[in-house]
């Protein structure tokens, strides 16, 4: 049974190398299934379905997006290596869950078994406060949180997520402790926050961008500032190094074709360049970054490296 | 038909289930964290309080127990045994010639009545039109990738 | 006026049939057990890519509107809710068909859902700025004690045996733990395996727990699925409005319910309908007909869940937070649209805004008679349909529909595997009922007592944190009633005759 799968991989390897040494174009020679991890409406459903004009542009097929729900997104990566490997099937991936979902233990894949092909964005991790908030800086956080330790509770997106990470990362490298306090999902957490039930919260720039005027942004994690919020600093600036926030692009089942997976990476890194897609994602909020095909390798190590670190601190590596 | 003082053998059954499970979480809980134990050994404690009280009145004869239910256990059985195997046959035969089998196999379970050869016609024609036409709908309207199996249509 | 020439606006020929087809098409697959509302939003969601935003986002609105309403017809005909939101029509819907009221039950239902969901849609069209402040009053201390007023439903829900409605709600509860934990991380109760890392999906549940119980007693006896009186009575709606009319009051206390469930981002259409539902019990005259045919229970439960559509939105478009998961999607559609949702759509997309309002009264309204003839339809085809064809019908689509919510076989095998335990359980004299209560109320009840004591504790106030919050108190006061209104109306009740 398993036989004859092989051989058709096989084939459809061969005819895609064939195709893509005759012309560039002639792959894809079908929509491709792109598989959500995540619900529908959510930052990679709207990023894909963002991605699809230009893709269309690009390859003359579009998209069939499936979505595959549950486990935080690990229902659908544990399944990624049993998607036919032809070059037609890609799925969404999100960092850090690659790398902290298997720290846990208990997914049934490993970091390694994803085939990473692209990365094309980053939503950085940004300290949010209400817009009234006598907290009015990163200084005065720090200083609220130093008088009475513990007592500023903050709000984020599940337990050993991308929002607690920022947390501890955070308090660590200020020397503060602040009490987390996680929501099923982006709304119920800006709910949270807008409602003042809790003090602050640890979020991504877009949701800065969605609130506008209700929120204030205390600093972003990025290198430079971003280009909406010329206003807010970097943690950097404050002497705090923390960069880096939730990573998203795209893999495919590990057997498919070098060329396909290479021609793939290629359209996606092309995308990013598309004017128009690119002011509807820097609007949102979202900040595009490059990590094409050649680079995908170094980037994913080091990036493993750092989560390491985080994996300690949040006690999931002993 | 039961009378009112008969045993609630059901409810003993039902006390004692719930006991080994509010068991089973208090003893798997152990390991959790402290945010993550506290609501399911609370509700166990609830649940094993509530069993206890269960299997007290159910001794006791002060529980009635519920109504037995007529009509053919074999008929029970059979859709049981036919819906596990309809569902156990998709990886191998997948899901389109899984559901023709099982579609006709629980209708065989459900009828009563001796038919003619003109029903046995109908009856496989409806088969057909309703499991094709779902399968058409689901996977090129809805999109959603009903499994093929390694035997047909890998 | 401004606000009217929107309303023309709203009332172009394309924008009609926009309306008509997203109610037909949300009703449909509204009504297949495992579609639910969101899939259904989320599937047709691309279709309307090629359209105006304005009437992109009608079509939506009507998708969604009907799919709610759609859970109504498999409810009352094969006691399966078709969405979670119609959860609670089960419990007087089916009853209602099975001695021979299906066509009556399913006329209710219309009424009420169209009735629902205007009040919904005039909330949003008139007081949706004031109303998105209840949005953010409501904190995890708030949730917790809705979730707490809504198991207090287990009393009415256990038919007979308290204790035993008690184990079912505990067994629910634990059902809902299951899986990775948001509150702490833990992976919970999987007995080792990877199906269960994600949790036990509540239509899963609600698909084995209600529809399988069903289809093994369906086939154990040669009798008819449902009651069928020989003479043809039509839509039977003279006798509903009637009915309607009378119970005036339930409709709009229900409407009003759903209406501000609908607005918390955390709850939903299934909570809305059964707190609407306790409500309702509480305040009738007659609480003992419940659960057993009252068509007091079909229209508190069907106004509650359609008022939650205009309620949802009123957070969504207002703060940019989606009330409902359906609600996310449209929001990520608009995204797609280039509309930008948040605290200024108001004051710079108004015109889209207000066509989207009206084309959601227009839809709602349209629901009456589209939603009459296709539940006319409903209704005969499961009575025309013989045995031997219903039942393997009904267990394929379970199978189908189970399969489609994470397009997963195990899922499948999950649900055959709690419908047999649910129908041993009912055979004991544990209704899945309670078990279901507990299953879809377990996550908000859990997230928001961990959630208010981690924020007591840090502000060292965890006393004044559960009982020191005033719509804390109001919620706590409105359980107790629930609980003990039954015994002391009748203390009061007893003195009156005896005096």
């Amino acid at each position: 049974m398993r036989l004859p799968r092989m051989i058709k991989h096989a084939l459809a390897g061969a005819t895609l190398a064939l195709a893509a040494a005759g012309s560039a174009s002639a792959f894809p020679t079908k929509d491709i299934t792109y598989v959500i991890p995540f619900n529908a409406g959510g930052e990679s459903d709207v990023t894909a379905r963002l991605q699809e004009a230009p893709f269309k542009k690009l390859a003359g097929h579009g998209f069939v997006i499936q979505y595959k729900v549950g486990a935080g997104g690990a229902a659908a990566w544990s399944q990624l290596n049993s998607l036919p490997a032809d070059g037609h099937t890609i799925m969404g991936i999100n960092l850090p869950h690659l790398f902290l979902q298997p720290m846990q233990g208990r997914v049934a894949y490993k970091t390694e078994d994803i085939t990473v092909i692209n990365v094309f964005q980053l939503t950085p991790h940004a300290l949010i406060v209400p817009a009234d908030s006598p907290i009015k800086t990163i200084e005065d956080y720090i200083a609220e949180a130093k008088k009475t330790p513990g007592a500023i509770t903050v709000a984020g997106t599940g337990s050993n997520s991308a929002n607690q990470v920022a947390q501890r990362s955070f308090d660590k490298a200020a020397g503060i402790t602040t009490t987390y306090v996680p929501f099923t999902g982006t709304a119920a957490t800006t709910a949270a926050l807008l409602g003042k039930q809790v003090r602050a919260q640890w979020g991504f720039t877009t949701v800065a961008v969605e609130q506008g005027k209700n929120v204030r942004m205390l600093a972003v994690a990025l290198d430079q500032r971003h280009k909406l919020f010329p206003d807010v600093p970097t943690f950097k600036e404050k002497g705090i190094n923390l960069v880096g926030g939730a990573h998203r692009g795209v893999a495919v089942p590990k057997d498919t074709p070098e060329a396909a997976r290479e021609q793939l990476s290629g359209i996606f890194s092309r995308i990013n360049n598309d004017s128009a897609f690119r002011k509807k994602m820097e609007d949102g909020g979202y900040v595009l970054v490059n990590v094409g095909y050649k680079q995908v390798k170094p980037f994913m190590d080091g990036l493993g490296k750092e989560y390491v670190e985080i994996g300690r601190l949040l006690g999931l590596v002993k | 038909m039961s009378q009112a003082g008969k045993a609630d053998r059901g409810g003993v059954a039902v006390a004692l289930a719930a006991l080994a499970v509010a068991g089973y979480v208090f003893w798997e809980s152990r390991e959790f964290s402290s945010l993550g134990s506290v609501f399911p050994r609370f509700v166990a404690g609830v649940l094993g309080l509530a069993a206890l009280g269960l299997l007290i009145a159910a001794l006791l004869g002060c529980e009635r127990p519920a109504a037995r239910e007529d009509g053919s256990g074999l008929r029970r059985g059979a859709l049981a045994a036919v819906l596990i195997g309809w569902v156990a046959l998709v990886p191998f035969a997948g899901f389109l010639a899984s559901s023709l089998l099982g579609f006709f196999a629980v209708g065989m379970v459900a009828r009563y009545e001796a038919w003619p050869p003109r029903r046995w016609l109908g009856f496989a024609l409806a088969t057909a039109a309703a499991v094709v036409s779902l399968y058409v709908l689901f996977t090129a309207a809805l999109e959603v990738p009903l499994p093929a199996g390694a035997l047909f249509g890998g | 006026m401004e606000i009217l020439s929107h309303f023309v606006q709203a009332l172009t020929p394309l924008n009609v049939l926009l309306a008509v087809g997203g109610i037909v098409a949300g009703t449909i697959v509204g009504a297949l057990p495992g579609l639910t509302a969101t899939m259904a939003v989320a599937v047709l969601t691309p279709l309307t890519f090629t359209l105006e935003p304005g009437s992109a986002l009608i079509a939506l609105g009507a998708i969604y509107t009907g799919a709610i309403y759609g859970g109504c017809y498999s409810a009352i005909l094969v006691n399966t809710p078709g969405t979670p939101s119609a959860i609670a029509t089960t419990f007087d819907g089916f009853p209602m068909a099975k001695r021979g009221d299906g066509d009556l039950a399913l006329t209710l239902a219309n009424l009420a859902s169209v009735c629902g969901g205007l009040v919904g849609a005039v909330a949003l069209l008139l007081l949706a700025p004031p109303l998105a402040r209840v949005a953010l009053a409501f904190g995890p201390v708030e949730y917790f004690w809705l979730a707490i007023l809504g198991l207090t439903l287990v009393a009415a829900l256990s038919e007979g045996s308290l204790l035993k409605g008690t184990i079912g709600c505990g067994f629910g509860l634990l059902i809902a733990t299951v899986g990775t934990a948001i509150v702490g991380g833990d992976t919970r109760f999987v007995f080792g395996t990877q199906t269960l890392i994600g949790g036990v999906n509540v239509v899963v549940a609600l698909i084995g727990l209600f529809c399988i119980p069903v289809l093994i007693d369906l086939v154990a006896t040669p009798d008819a699925h449902i009651k069928v009186n020989a003479e043809v009575r039509g839509y039977r709606l003279d006798e509903a409005l009637r009915i309607g009319w009378a119970s005036k009051w339930n409709l709009m206390r229900s409407s009003v319910i759903g209406t501000v469930i609908g607005i918390l981002p955390a709850a939903g259409g299934a909570i809305a309908a059964l707190i609407a539902y306790a409500e309702a019990r509480r305040a009738s005259a007659r609480p003992g007909e419940f659960g057993k045919g009252a068509p007091d229970g079909i229209l508190a439960s069907e106004s509650a869940n359609n008022a939650t559509v205009g309620g949802g939105f009123i957070p969504t478009l207002t703060l940019g937070i989606p009330g409902t998961p359906a609600d996310a999607i449209i929001l990520g559609a608009l995204l797609v649209h280039g509309v930008r949702t948040g605290p200024n759509l108001f004051q710079e997309q108004s015109a889209i805004v207000y066509t989207f309002m009206f084309g959601l009264i227009l839809a709602t309204v349209l629901m009456l008679p589209l939603g009459l003839v296709l539940g006319r339809y409903a209704y005969k085809s499961i009575i025309a349909i013989p045995k031997a064809v219903l039942a393997p019908g009904i267990a394929f689509l379970t199978i189908l529909g189970t399969y489609a919510i994470h397009n997963s076989m195990e899922d499948v095998g999950l649900m055959l595997g709690l419908g047999g335990v649910g129908w041993l359980l009912n055979r004991a004299g544990v209704p899945p009922a309670p078990i279901v209560l507990g299953v879809v109320l377990g996550p908000i009840a859990e997230q928001g007592f961990v959630q208010a004591w981690l924020i007591g504790s840090a502000t060292g106030d965890l006393l004044g944190m559960f009982f020191g919050r005033p719509i804390s108190l109001l919620i706590i006061a409105a359980a107790a009633l629930v609980l003990f209104y039954p015994a002391l109306a009748r203390r009061f009740a007893g003195r009156r005759t005896a005096e």
